[in-house]
Order: structure tokens, then C-alpha cells, then sequence
């Protein structure tokens, strides 16, 4: 039965062959568009929940209230210090805590100065692999030569971005040079693989208290990571470092002036953002639906009014209004579904071709495309509703002809 | 002659009212969409440019680093000695020097954390007048010799915004525990930066940070004497700069920016998104246009006899293709005007909401014959240029063959 209704209504759409297909190029820009946009949108959510979870579910970060225009803690006259690491560590659920600086320094060679920041590095081995889990580098199968000891006086480390790109005058830098951080002489000993954070990749990493004699900084961290204990909940441990750092602190309940952020609170920010620009985009792109719905209701019109001798047969020989409405619902819905199915490939093909001209110029994996199954079934049954929807007025118009008039024209 | 071809569009398609209605519809959907979006857009723009003009445009905005990513926090600081430097540059009538950082202030018991700029009252007073002046709502600006006084801006006037109650002009608060009277407020200037930033003198600065603001400048503004090109007097402070930092051309470890310039980066990326989202909305005339074309091509069908008859009473093939162009001109442009209309509507609306709701001053509807003359142009186009395949099959149909058809 519904399939004589789809046969009936596909051999009438290739009767009017171009009308449809113009019909169906409206239905099918619009699908394009949205498809393609809410597929990037989608893809770049998924990447940077990916980035995220490398930090870590178990993972808190904490930090001065206020604005900050550099790195963590750069800009800030209330500054975290190393007794409140001391207390953080002591909270109950913290497994690892550690605190970072990361400053902005000069760094010489080759007779040229360029500005970059250093980030410290602990003395302590266990927090010392924190450091290094949450800024992702892999230090056990460093590029070239070895990866900073704790005992190190004076040397650094740095991705490779510094040994493929010259940017000291033509020279890059490698494992034995020796270069100027703040005036200081500084050996080179390792280069590790590009991480992919360019913050990350365009860091000095050297040992704390080299920094701290450096810069002179006897006591301030910039933020504090802490992991929390295996089991234990990754909320109340944040609510219990709030608490004791608010006594080590000495200030009350709502007036804190430092912050303790999960990673799921700052993926959650990251989202929401995110979301609504896609849905912004979305809902312009979607604009060109409706559109296309009109183009739809506007051929079904026609073709009620073409037909109209051929609904009065049709009642005349014992259709029901209600098959006369099925007739033409289907055929509306079908004019949709199929323009909807042509411009899902076109969107995913669309998408596709951004990701990998994204890819190449910026290098960067940021930009990619995800096709959901939902979002396929979801724009082919949401075209079907437009062409049926639009479909509705001239079906219910051609399903109410008298039959004798219908056949009188 | 032109008047006919329009008196007989109009009549045909009052002929099929429904069918060119739902055309029209497709049209004006997309140019009210791209319209409203331009309006707005436009006004953003206006609103911006205003600001940078109230800010005066005969000034040079210095910062320490070298470009976009390095921020001001990598780079070598910005001191005294250069503002002297800036000074002695010919063109240069005086400077204004900065330092901020974020701290807690305290009102009523209550703490929140904003960000205090501290200014070089001493020499850059005048600076300061000329460029803060026209912002000022009430009270008065801070001066020379206010060590425990502070400029609040508009945030702190409402309820609820940053603190539970508005504050009030002489009314004392404490910045890191350190007690200071506001003496004036600055009007909205309608971002939270901006708009909850507090200004004090250098010395009170001095003294609540415990810092020198001298030796550490976050920015440096030039006031360019009158007449003087802003744009070759800013090439002069770099030479000058680059002399006395010793660097060399193209590594320059400071940024210097002229009011037009920081104007034209803001408006190039106004552009670039008010493109992408009108590309977006674009796409939904594209499907007006081909609406346009099926409904040519459905009126050509239907007309086939029409045609013939018209072919065989003397109408040559350029007059069928002009009726039908024209008819489908015609769909495009009243669905144009319609658009025009709504579009304008739309952003007018959404200024209203904008100005009642949010309270922003960057929602502002705006419009020229330009954009009017243009959009309806466009629709014309868009209607005329769908319409050229049909109109072309119905000039070349022969007049035998069309008075047969059925």
C-alpha cells in the first residue's frame, strides 16, 4: 500500500522532470549548508573535548581571581604562593599537586632576541610527571637529545618547533647550543615532539628554581595543578582545597580571591560558547529551508491545479479524499527527502573539503568533521517534514475537490 | 514602451496571485535576513568608530612586544626613559603613560576583583582630559595631586551589577585595603572591560602596589600636535624608539599603533564575519532565485498558446524574451521591496530590544539609500537572471508548434 503511494508519486515527479529538480536543488543548498555547518561545529567540539581529556577528568586547576592578559597569574596583585601549594597538597583527595610559573623571558643566540615565555619545571619526581601529563609532552622518547634532569643547573628544553623553524637570524637551535635567557648562559639539551598546544610548543621548559633565581621570584606560582586521588570525587575534593585555602588565606565564605576550577567546568565554558555560535550560524543557514519549504508548497500548488482533472477521475472511480491527500502528502515529503539526501553527501563532502584545506593551511588538527548517525537520520527525516509540511495546504486543497467540478475542467 | 512591458508583468502575475506570492515570499525571506544583517552590522561598525573618534583620532597607542601573541607580558618593559624619548620626537605634543593589574577592592564589606590602571597624572594630564573627557557622566576626572581619589566607571553606577548597591559619587572604598573617594563616574562605554575598569594617579598606584609604574608602562599614548600626520610623527617614535632600545628595523620588541590604524583592524574583522554570516544568509536568495525560475518556467508552460498567439499577431522573439524577463525582474523586486522593509523592521527591533534589555549601545540599527537602492537592485537582478533560461525557451518556441499545443 505505501509502497504504491511512493511509486505513484516518484512516476509523477519524473513526469514534471525539471520542475522537480529545481524543487528539489532548493531543499538540497539548504541541507548542504546546514549539514556542513553543524558537522564542523560538531568536529570542533570533539577536538577540543579531546585536548581537554588529555588534562584530565581528575584534574583541578587553581588560580588568583582577576583579569589576566598573559599566562596565569602574569597580571594579577593577588598571587598564589608556594604555602598555599603546601596546603592544597595536604588536602584530603589530592594525590599529586604541584605548582607553575610561567614568565615571560628573552631568549638570545645567534645575535638575535626573541620574546617567548619559560615554564617551570618541579623538583619532585612525582609532580614533575603531572607536569608533564597535563602539558602533554613526551618525555621519554624526547626528538633529540635528553630530557632535563632534576639535578640540572642552567639547561632547557623546548619542542621542535625551535629546531625545524630558524628563527634566530637563520640558525635554529639543537641539543649544544648555547643560548641567553635574560642575559643568563643556558645550555640546550633536548628537543621534544611539537605537542600541538602552541603555548605548550613555544615554551622554554627549565628547572624551578632556575627560574625562581632568574626572575627573581622567591615564592608566587602562577596557578597550582592538582590530580585527585583515585575513587574520590573530583568535586569535593575542589570544595574541601577551597575551604582550606580559604583559611590558609584568611578571607570568607563568597569573597575568595583565588579560583578552583575542574576540567569539566572549563570544557563546559568552552562548549557553551561554542554551542551557540553553531546554533547562531545554524539558524541563519536554516533561513534557506524555509525557503526551500515555500519553493515546495509553491510546485505542489501547480501541480494540484494541473491535475485537476485527474483528482476528479481518480474520485470518480472511488478515491476517498483521504488517498487523494496520502497522494500528494507523499510526493511532498519525497520531493523533500530526496533533495534532503543529495545535499547531505554535498555537505559531508563540503566539510570534508574544509577539514583537509584547514589542515593544510593551518597545520593544526582543530578543525575537523564528524557525521553522527543522528545527524543524517535527523536532516533526512527533518527534510521529509519540510516537503510534507509544505506539502500539506495543497494536498488538503486538492483532497476537498468536488469531484464533478474537477472533472468539468 | 518599458511602461507596457511592467503593466503586463504586473497583470500576469495578479493572474496566478497565489503562485507568485509563495515566489515573492522566497525572495523576501533572503533580503530581509541580508539586510537586517547589514544594518546591524553597519551599526556595530558606527558605534565602534564613534568611540575610537570620541578617543580622538590624532593619537599613537605604544605597547611593550612585538606583535599579537606576545601581548605586552613577554616582552621588554616600556619605561621611563622611552616616554622621554617619546617626548623629544618632533610632532609629538605629550604622552600618557599606564600600568594596571588586577586587585581587590572592598565597598560595603563587599570584595570583588577589577582592574585599577594607574595613570602619569604629572605630565599627562592633558592627555588624559583630551582623550577620557568626552566619556564623562558625573563628578569629575582625576588630576594631578589625587592620591586618594579614584575615576569609577559605569558598571559601579548600577544595582546588582558589581556590588548589590549602586555607588555613589564621594563615597569611599578600598583598593587592597587602601582607602580612596570616587570623584567621578564615565559613561557606558558597553563592554565589562571597560566598563568596571578603575582609574587612579600613578602615585596612588605607587603606593598601593608597591610597584613603580615608571619603570614598567603596559601603554604609552601619544597625543600628535596639531596639524602633524599622525601616521609620520608614529614612524618617528619608532626610529627614535629603535635607537634608544638599540634594535634593529623589523624586530622591534614594541608595537606602535595610530587611532586610524587600531580602527582599521577592528574593521577588517567586522568584515570578515559580517561576510561570512551574510554569505550564510545568502544562500536562502540563491533558493529564492531558483523559486523564481521554476515559477518562470511553470507560467511559460502554461502559456505556450499565449505565446503563439502573440507570435502570430507580429511579436518577435526579443519581445516574448523581454516580457518574460521582466515578469520574473518584476517577482524579484517586489519580494526585494518587501524585504527591504522587513529587514529594516527587524533591525530597528532588535536595536529597541537591545537598548531595553541588555542595555548596550552597540546594537544600532542603520541605514542609507545605498543599501535600500542596492538591495532592491539586487532582488531585480536575482529575479531577472532566474528568469533568463525560461524566458529564453519561450522566445525560441515556434508560433505553429505553440498554437497547437494543448
Amino acid at each position: 500500500m505505501l509502497k504504491d503511494y511512493l511509486l505513484l508519486a516518484v512516476k509523477n515527479l519524473r513526469r514534471r522532470r525539471l520542475r522537480s529538480w529545481l524543487t528539489m536543488i532548493g531543499i538540497f543548498i539548504g541541507i548542504a549548508a546546514v549539514v556542513s555547518l553543524i558537522s564542523l561545529g560538531q568536529g570542533m567540539q570533539n577536538a577540543i573535548s579531546a585536548q581537554f581529556s588529555q588534562l584530565g577528568a581528575d584534574k583541578l586547576t587553581i588560580q588568583a581571581k582577576g583579569f589576566s592578559t598573559g599566562p596565569p597569574g602574569s597580571n594579577s596583585d593577588v598571587r598564589l604562593t608556594t604555602g598555599d601549594l603546601r596546603v592544597v597538597q595536604h588536602v584530603q583527595g589530592v594525590a599529586v599537586a604541584t605548582g607553575r610559573l610561567i614568565e615571560p623571558i628573552s631568549v638570545t643566540y645567534n645575535r638575535k632576541t626573541i620574546y617567548t615565555y619559560v615554564a617551570s619545571l618541579p623538583a619532585d619526581p612525582a609532580e614533575r610527571a603531572l607536569v608533564t601529563q597535563v602539558a602533554n609532552v613526551d618525555t621519554k622518547d624526547m626528538l633529540y637529545g635528553r630530557n632535563l634532569k632534576p639535578d640540572d643547573q642552567w639547561k632547557v628544553v623546548m619542542s621542535e618547533d625551535y629546531y625545524n623553524s630558524p628563527k634566530f637570524n637563520g640558525k635554529s637551535l639543537a641539543p649544544g647550543d648555547r643560548i641567553g635567557i635574560n642575559g643568563q648562559t643556558v645550555d640546550v639539551v633536548g628537543i621534544f615532539k611539537k605537542t600541538g598546544n602552541p603555548f605548550v610548543d613555544m615554551s622554554f621548559a627549565m628547572n624551578e628554581q632556575q627560574v625562581r633565581d632568574l626572575l627573581d621570584i622567591p615564592d608566587k606560582y602562577g596557578l597550582i595543578v592538582a590530580q585527585v586521588a583515585k575513587g574520590a570525587d573530583v568535586q569535593l575534593v575542589a570544595d574541601a582545597i577551597t575551604k582550606d585555602l580559604r583559611k590558609y588565606r584568611n578571607v570568607k565564605e563568597g569573597k575568595e580571591d583565588f579560583q578552583v576550577q575542574t576540567a569539566a567546568q572549563t570544557l563546559d565554558t568552552v562548549r557553551t560558547v561554542l554551542s551557540i555560535v553553531t546554533a547562531v550560524l545554524v539558524g541563519i543557514a536554516a533561513i534557506s529551508l524555509l525557503v526551500g519549504g515555500i519553493g515546495i508548497m509553491n510546485t505542489m500548488y501547480t501541480s494540484v491545479l494541473e491535475r485537476t482533472r485527474e483528482i476528479g477521475i481518480m474520485k470518480a472511480i472511488g478515491a476517498r479524499n483521504r488517498d487523494v491527500l496520502t497522494i500528494f502528502l507523499v510526493e511532498a515529503g519525497l520531493l523533500g527527502m530526496l533533495g534532503g539526501a543529495i545535499g547531505i553527501l554535498i555537505g559531508i563532502g563540503f566539510s570534508k573539503l574544509v577539514e583537509v584545506a584547514a589542515t593544510v593551511s593551518l597545520g593544526s588538527s582543530i578543525i575537523q568533521s564528524s557525521f553522527p548517525w543522528y545527524l543524517i537520520v535527523g536532516s533526512l527525516v527533518f527534510s521529509f517534514c519540510v516537503g510534507a509540511g509544505a506539502g500539506t495546504f495543497p494536498a488538503f486543497q486538492a483532497s476537498k475537490l468536488p469531484p464533478v467540478e474537477a472533472l468539468r475542467q | 514602451m518599458i511602461a507596457d512591458y511592467f503593466r503586463m508583468a504586473i497583470g500576469n502575475l495578479r493572474h496566478r496571485r497565489l503562485r507568485s506570492w509563495l515566489t515573492m515570499i522566497g525572495i523576501f525571506i533572503g533580503i530581509t535576513a541580508v539586510v537586517a544583517i547589514i544594518s546591524l552590522g553597519q551599526g556595530l561598525q558606527a558605534a565602534i568608530n564613534d568611540q575610537f573618534a570620541a578617543l580622538g583620532t590624532n593619537k599613537i597607542y605604544v605597547t611593550p612586544g612585538s606583535g599579537f601573541l606576545s601581548g605586552g607580558a613577554t616582552a621588554p618593559k616600556l619605561t621611563e626613559k622611552d616616554r622621554r624619548t617619546m617626548e623629544r620626537v618632533p610632532g609629538v605634543k605629550d604622552t600618557l603613560g599606564f600600568g594596571y593589574t588586577s586587585a581587590k577592592m572592598t565597598y560595603k564589606d563587599q570584595d570583588n576583583y577589577a582592574l585599577v590602571m594607574g595613570i602619569t597624572t604629572q605630565d599627562g594630564e592633558e592627555v588624559w582630559k583630551d582623550s577620557w573627557g568626552d566619556f564623562l557622566a558625573a563628578g569629575r576626572l582625576i588630576q594631578k595631586g589625587d592620591n586618594s581619589k579614584a575615576y569609577l566607571t559605569y558598571d559601579y553606577t548600577l544595582d546588582k551589577k558589581v556590588f548589590p548597591h549602586r555607588m555613589q559619587l564621594y563615597d569611599n572604598f578600598y583598593i587592597n585595603n587602601q582607602s580612596f573617594q570616587i570623584v567621578g563616574f564615565q559613561k557606558q562605554v558597553g563592554n565589562s572591560g571597560d566598563d568596571q575598569t578603575i582609574y587612579i594617579t600613578a602615585d596612588a598606584y605607587n603606593r598601593v602596589f608597591g610597584t613603580k609604574v615608571e619603570d614598567d608602562y603596559k601603554n604609552i599614548l601619544i597625543r600628535v600636535q596639531d596639524g602633524a600626520d599622525p601616521a609620520v610623527v608614529a614612524d618617528n617614535v619608532k626610529k627614535a624608539l629603535r635607537n634608544e632600545r638599540g634594535v634593529k628595523e623589523g624586530e622591534e620588541d614594541f608595537t606602535l599603533q595610530t587611532a586610524e590604524q587600531l580602527m582599521e583592524s577592528f574593521n577588517s574583522i567586522l568584515l570578515i564575519v559580517q561576510v561570512v554570516i551574510i554569505g550564510i544568509a545568502a544562500i536562502s536568495l540563491v533558493i529564492g532565485g531558483i523559486g523564481i525560475m521554476n515559477t518562470m518556467y511553470t507560467a511559460v508552460v502554461e502559456r505556450t498558446q499565449e505565446i503563439g498567439i502573440m507570435k502570430a499577431i507580429g511579436a518577435r522573439n526579443g519581445d516574448v524574451l523581454i516580457i518574460f524577463l521582466v515578469e520574473a525582474g518584476v517577482l524579484g523586486l517586489i519580494g526585494g521591496a518587501i524585504g527591504v522593509a522587513l529587514g529594516l523592521g527587524i533591525a530597528k527591533l532588535t536595536e529597541l530590544a537591545g537598548a531595553l534589555y541588555i542595555g548596550t549601545p552597540y546594537l544600532r540599527a542603520w541605514w542609507s539609500f545605498g543599501l535600500i537602492g542596492g538591495a532592491l537592485l539586487f532582488s531585480f537582478l536575482v529575479g531577472a537572471v532566474s528568469g533568463v533560461a525560461p524566458a529564453w525557451q519561450a522566445s525560441r518556441q515556434k508560433p505553429v508548434d505553440s498554437l497547437r499545443y494543448e
